[in-house]
């Protein structure tokens, strides 16, 4: 076990300089740079667009900008936003609870939907309920993400007015901001109840749009994986055996059939945490992908390099995450590396 | 029970009077801003959340206009020679406070200088550690101003190097806000960052800066103190919401009072809704096609007159702009004073641009490249279907065109190189002078300075908006200027396509807005009935 740990934490160490390489070429290698978007339409003399590119430490070498980056990241320090001329982790820690709340939530209603009715596709194949379902998903997954949040929000705001249209609460609560998370931070609100019943009510709708392709995702895998696993040998014999139906699909079938489904879980996961440009575009919510994408626009280059290590860093960790919860679920793997 | 009943009702009431006692303006704001120091910014949606709230100028444009107005300026003068103003300043000015500064005195010259110095000398202690003081200089300011010096408390002298018409203009633009020296200072002796001045912001305006939510809010409380009057509303939120379509639900459902720039397709809506208001009004812009004139065969007056003849530029107006914008003739608005009225515009006419063709020695037309606008902006809301449409008018004279684009930073560093021979741009002013349009963007001075996308260079031109830079003598300069409209009609090295307006959409009991002539808003006078 040690062993297999060390060796995940070798492949991540070598990951994330990868990552940082990677981040850091391509930005470069596309064409323009912070100075010249800053500059924008009004230009700017040769001297000026120099200055400013000295200013930034642009006018170095690349490997010297590369080493100057990895350095200062190895000491913790991530460099400063070109554009909001803040510290870029601090830039990254003021928006990544907003997207990881969006996750979780989106990923909560995605496993506690998809997860029961793949496993009731599955027992009733090639019933009414199995095509419902595959039919379901098959549009939840190839539905265009601004349609679907536009759809919703015309009929559940807009129309019904049930539900807000767009923001993380309602404007009139103003509290301190201690964790990020506004579920647990309303709580410190002179009202609680009311400023979590705001922000809850904000997060439903975003969430069902994120959560939608994870869940039809989520839906057909534990359905194929299910039925797969219905199919084999030891099921057979459990049966013969004469152990009942729902004993043999929820203690001996699900749990194999789960492996590939936690896999994908924590892949989805992990795209989550890197932010979900098109939901938080639309929703207004203050997350780390919109933040990403905008910084990308602007070349604004510490933001892009650091961003990406801090969220592929995430993606590392839950990959590990995943292994461990893999070598918990099948023992055999234990014996083996890697 | 009853009583109980009547009790919560009662609550009821009284909390909602509560909420209602205190006014909120909730504004539906486009993007997050960089900083809330406006000299370190460019970019509208800075100075919309900082120089427009928490600052003020020496001077500032009156509401809704283009002319000047004294601020913590009361009244100045401007020596014979137009290279001394002397500023007489507003006595009793106080600056906010937060939990960093406590002010011990109120405004005076010191921070009028400091404002100034921090932006022109980089050895100035006070001066933000690494900051780019871009507008400043690209407005020319470090090389216009010479010096500035205290002559009593509230007396300030200003000298300059050369005379600048503009000048007064200038100081009336937001990078000229001014800071408080005793906070920087204030900062420095507690050991703290000066950059806290970038996001605790400290001013004299009329909304104290109270947090910011990144992406997501900003909140500021009314100023009860306001040297021009305290505003009506007690608290003002810029609520961030990028997506056009978004701000507009939300406005309709009472989440915002007043959104910015709704999308072109719901002003119909909009205006027609019972509930909402639709203001608008004539921008200070200009979108155009830009010729470069150095790259043949645009080098030749004839064909850039013949596209002038072949687009059919009205067209664009009614589908690009759903007619909300006016045909532009001249490389300013008519917004802006000197505008020449007389200038003959090229017609759309088939025929005549055929023929100009053929004597440039194309009657079979020729092959190109046009480069269409990746960002929208009120000029250009749609460049790649603008894009198509010019293509489809100029395939009607034989001229093929290949539609080109970049993502924003690579299209500005490719056209700045002048790798573009056909390109779509645009402009919106700044400071209300025709010199902010007709130097910047056409003089030959900024084929260096990187604003000169056509790279056209005409010595009649130049002489005239040169010499009319340097005259404080308005009829004079508006002389010049309109005949150098002439010059540049009869050039023609950019297609002038679009004035475009611009709109606010806000629910029917807001009241006291005014569009700013240069698009920023400004909720000073706003109420809420």
């Amino acid at each position: 076990m040690i062993r297999f740990l060390v060796h995940k934490l070798f492949i991540l160490f070598i990951t994330l300089i990868g990552a940082s390489l990677i981040a850091f070429a391509l930005i470069r290698m596309v064409p323009g740079d912070p100075v010249l978007n800053l500059l924008g339409e009004r230009g700017g003399s040769e001297e000026q667009v120099a200055d400013m590119k000295k200013k930034l430490g642009l006018d170095r070498s690349l490997p010297e900008q590369y080493f100057l980056f990895v350095g200062n990241a190895l000491r913790g320090d991530l460099g400063t936003s070109v554009i909001s001329q803040r510290p870029v982790s601090e830039e990254f820690w003021a928006r990544f609870p907003a997207t990881l709340e969006l996750g979780l939530f989106s990923l909560t209603i995605a496993f506690l939907i998809g997860l029961p009715m793949g496993i009731l596709a599955a027992i009733r194949r090639n019933t009414i309920f199995d095509y419902g379902v595959m039919g379901f998903s098959t549009i939840g997954y190839s539905m265009p993400i601004f349609w679907w949040g536009l759809l919703l929000i015309l009929f559940f705001s807009v129309g019904l007015g049930w539900l807000p249209v767009s923001g993380r609460i309602n404007v009139i609560y103003d509290f301190p901001v201690r964790t990020g998370f506004l579920l647990i931070d309303s709580w410190f609100f002179e009202d609680p109840w009311a400023a979590f019943k705001s922000a809850f009510s904000h997060l439903i709708l975003p969430a069902i749009v994120l959560g939608t392709i994870p869940l039809a995702i989520l839906a057909r895998m534990t359905r194929s994986s299910l039925i797969e696993v219905l199919g084999e040998d030891f099921i057979r014999a459990a049966k013969a055996k004469g152990v009942s139906k729902a004993r043999v699909v929820w203690v001996h079938a699900l749990r194999n059939a789960m492996i590939p489904v936690v896999t994908v879980m924590g892949l989805m996961l992990g795209s989550i945490m890197t932010g979900a440009v098109l939901t938080e575009t639309m929703f207004s919510w203050p997350g780390v992908g919109r933040w990403l994408i905008k910084s990308i626009e602007a070349r604004d280059y510490p933001v892009i390099q650091g961003g990406i290590l801090y969220t592929s860093f995430g993606v590392v960790i839950i990959n590990l995450i995943v292994d461990l919860i893999y070598v918990w679920a099948q023992p055999r793997l234990r014996g083996r590396e890697g | 029970m009853g009583n109980i009943f009547g009790l919560v009702i009662l609550t009821g009431v009284l909390m909602t009077f509560n909420v209602q006692a205190a006014k909120t303006f909730v504004y539906c704001s486009e993007g997050s801003p960089s900083t809330f120091n406006p000299a370190l910014a460019t970019d509208g949606t800075t100075f919309n959340a900082s120089s427009h709230t928490v600052y003020n100028r020496l001077v500032e444009f009156k509401k809704g206009s283009t002319e000047i107005e004294p601020a913590l300026a009361e009244s100045w003068i401007i020596s014979k020679d137009g290279l001394k103003y002397t500023f007489k300043l507003h006595k009793g000015v106080g600056f906010h406070s937060n939990e960093f500064f406590k002010p011990t005195r109120d405004f005076n010259a010191d921070d009028v200088i400091y404002s100034f110095d921090v932006q022109m000398n980089a050895k100035n202690p006070l001066a933000i550690k690494n900051g780019i003081y871009e507008y400043f200089k690209s407005m020319d300011m470090d090389k216009i101003l010479k010096s500035i010096k205290k002559i009593d408390d509230y007396t300030v002298e200003m000298t300059l190097t050369r005379p600048e018409a503009p000048f007064l203009a200038n100081l009336g633009m937001d990078f000229a806000s001014i800071l408080s020296k005793e906070y920087a200072e204030t900062l420095l002796k507690n050991g703290k960052d000066l950059s806290l001045i970038n996001t605790q912001p400290i001013g004299t305006g009329p909304f104290i800066f109270k947090s910011y939510q990144k992406d997501t809010l900003i909140r500021f409380t009314t100023n009860e103190k306001y040297f021009l009057g305290r505003p009506p509303i007690d608290h003002l939120v810029f609520a961030i919401t990028p997506d056009s379509n978004v701000r507009y639900q939300k406005l309709k459902v009472g989440e915002c009072n007043l959104i910015i720039d709704p999308s072109p397709q719901d002003l119909d809506a909009i205006s027609k809704n019972a509930n909402l208001k639709l203001k608008e009004r004539e921008g200070v812009n200009i979108g155009y096609l830009t010729f470069n004139t150095l790259k043949k065969p645009f080098d030749n007056l004839k064909v850039r007159q013949a596209i002038a003849h072949a687009l059919n530029r009205q067209s664009y107006i009614s589908a690009i702009f759903m007619g909300r914008a006016t045909l532009a003739v001249n490389p300013i608005p008519p917004t802006i004073w000197s505008y020449n009225n007389d200038v003959k515009d090229y017609d759309y006419n088939i025929e005549k641009a055929k023929a100009l063709l053929k004597e440039a020695g194309f009657p079979n037309g020729f092959e190109t490249e046009l480069w269409t606008m990746p960002v929208s902006r009120p000029y250009n809301p749609a460049g790649r279907k603008m894009g198509e449409l010019m293509q489809a008018d100029l395939a009607k004279v034989g001229i093929k065109v290949k539609l080109v684009t970049y993502d924003w930073p690579t299209y500005l560093e490719k056209t700045r190189k002048g790798e573009h021979v056909l390109e779509q741009n645009g402009w919106t002013g700044d400071n209300g002078d025709p010199d902010n349009f007709m130097h910047i963007l056409l003089s030959c001075a900024a084929v260096k300075g990187g604003t000169n996308n056509a790279r056209w260079c005409n010595k009649e031109y130049d002489q005239l908006v040169n010499q009319a830079k340097t005259l404080t003598d308005r009829k004079k300069r508006e002389e010049l200027y309109r005949k150098a409209q002439v010059i540049f009609k009869q050039q023609e090295p950019w297609v002038p396509i679009a004035y475009a307006k611009v709109f606010r959409a806000m629910s029917k009991n807001v009241e006291g807005y005014e569009i700013h002539p240069f698009g920023g808003d400004i909720f000073h006078t706003v109420d809420l009935k």
